[in-house]
């Protein structure tokens, strides 16, 4: 018998594939009884070619019936060995680490998140005290130019102070303060002729 | 029968044979099979350390980040109060400035003490919203020489009395 190597005996020896080479030795003999219920047909024998054929169907059978037990076997050797490994010690430490990785990743990106939002609410707060400030200075204006619309009423001419208050109510609307400075510095200037 | 029998009794040999062998290979190498079992636990072993050793370091510099970071978000979120309350205080100096110049200068028009709150307000806010530092002290430079000398000539006209602040009016027509 010749030496069978290390590799072989290590691996090749478990069940799964000592079934292998059993449905491999099955198929060889299967195939041995169809050539040999040929030649005994082409012999002219009565009943043995029939007999043998039927044998060698048989033997086929259990070779792939052997060969599914193996594959189904090996299948679940690995399955099982997958399902070990999964738990055992490494695999679980390495998932712990990954883990706590992943967990520095988000903390660094939800400072960032954080710090992002303290400065939007803080600054749309400045905006907040910065548009009722505006809006109390163009109160504080608008009533400064009303006031001196209706002091000037009687001096200007008729059509200016139209256009004076036509200008107003245009600023008022658009809430445009700068245009309110330029009016009651127009006022101021015809009022200083 | 006997067909089957002379069939059998060599393939039952053969598979004998070959268990035979197999247990023989085995008894051959039982010590370096339990030394590489052994080495293969020692390696695991070692490695579930070494990651042990790693997580537990990693977990201290995630307490350790944590800390840090809370720390950071309660200073800056401090600093922005402060900055909101300045700005507060900032808007209400402004205001108090305006109505200074109007005590301080009877005559002056009312387009003129507007319009200089007015610019004192666009410089505040130049300056607020400016991203780079040094055009940011520069701007706070103007702002801050703009009210000192308004107010200085607030404080004169109200000693000795005056028309125009025309210090301040020509530091506006420049800026």
């Amino acid at each position: 018998m010749p030496k069978i190597g290390y590799n072989s005996h290590f691996i090749v020896d478990s069940p799964p594939f000592v079934l292998i080479r059993i449905c491999l030795l099955l198929i060889s003999c299967a195939f041995a009884a169809f050539i040999a219920s040929d030649v005994l047909l082409r012999l002219g024998l009565p009943w043995l070619p029939e007999t043998i054929t039927q044998l060698g169907l048989f033997i086929l059978l259990l070779a792939f019936g052997a060969l599914i037990v193996s594959g189904l076997a090996l299948i679940g050797r690995q399955v099982a060995q997958a399902v070990k490994d999964y738990f055992s010690g490494p695999q679980t430490r390495l998932r712990k680490l990954l883990f706590a990785q992943n967990r520095q990743l988000e903390l660094a990106r939800r400072f960032q998140a954080k710090k992002w939002q303290l400065g939007f609410v803080y600054e749309n707060r400045r905006r907040r005290l910065l548009a009722a400030d505006n809006q109390k200075s163009f109160d504080a204006l608008a009533k400064a130019v009303r006031k001196d619309l209706r002091l000037l009423k009687k001096r200007s001419p008729k059509d200016i102070h139209q256009q004076w208050r036509r200008e107003l109510s245009h600023c008022q609307r658009r809430q445009d303060s700068g245009a309110l400075l330029n009016l009651q510095q127009k006022i101021a200037a015809w009022n200083s002729r | 029968m006997s067909i089957l029998k002379k069939l059998a009794l060599p393939l039952l040999r053969l598979w004998h044979s070959m268990k035979e062998e197999n247990l023989n290979w085995r008894l051959d190498h039982h010590g370096q099979q339990i030394r590489l079992r052994h080495a293969h636990q020692l390696a695991e072993q070692a490695l579930a350390a070494e990651l042990a050793k790693k997580t537990t370091q990693l977990e201290h510099e995630l307490a350790l980040m944590k800390a840090q970071q809370d720390t950071e978000l309660n200073l800056l979120k401090t600093r922005c109060q402060q900055d909101i309350k300045d700005y507060q205080q900032y808007l209400k100096a402004l205001e108090q400035l305006k109505a200074s110049i109007q005590n301080s200068y009877r005559q002056l028009p009312e387009a003129v003490a507007f319009t200089i709150h007015h610019h004192a307000k666009q410089l505040l806010n130049q300056m607020w919203e400016c991203g780079d530092y040094q055009q940011k002290m520069l701007y706070e430079m103007q702002l801050l020489n703009f009210m000192t000398t308004l107010h200085e000539e607030a404080q004169l006209a109200q000693r000795e009395g005056g028309v125009l602040p025309e210090k301040t009016l020509g530091l506006l027509q420049r800026q």
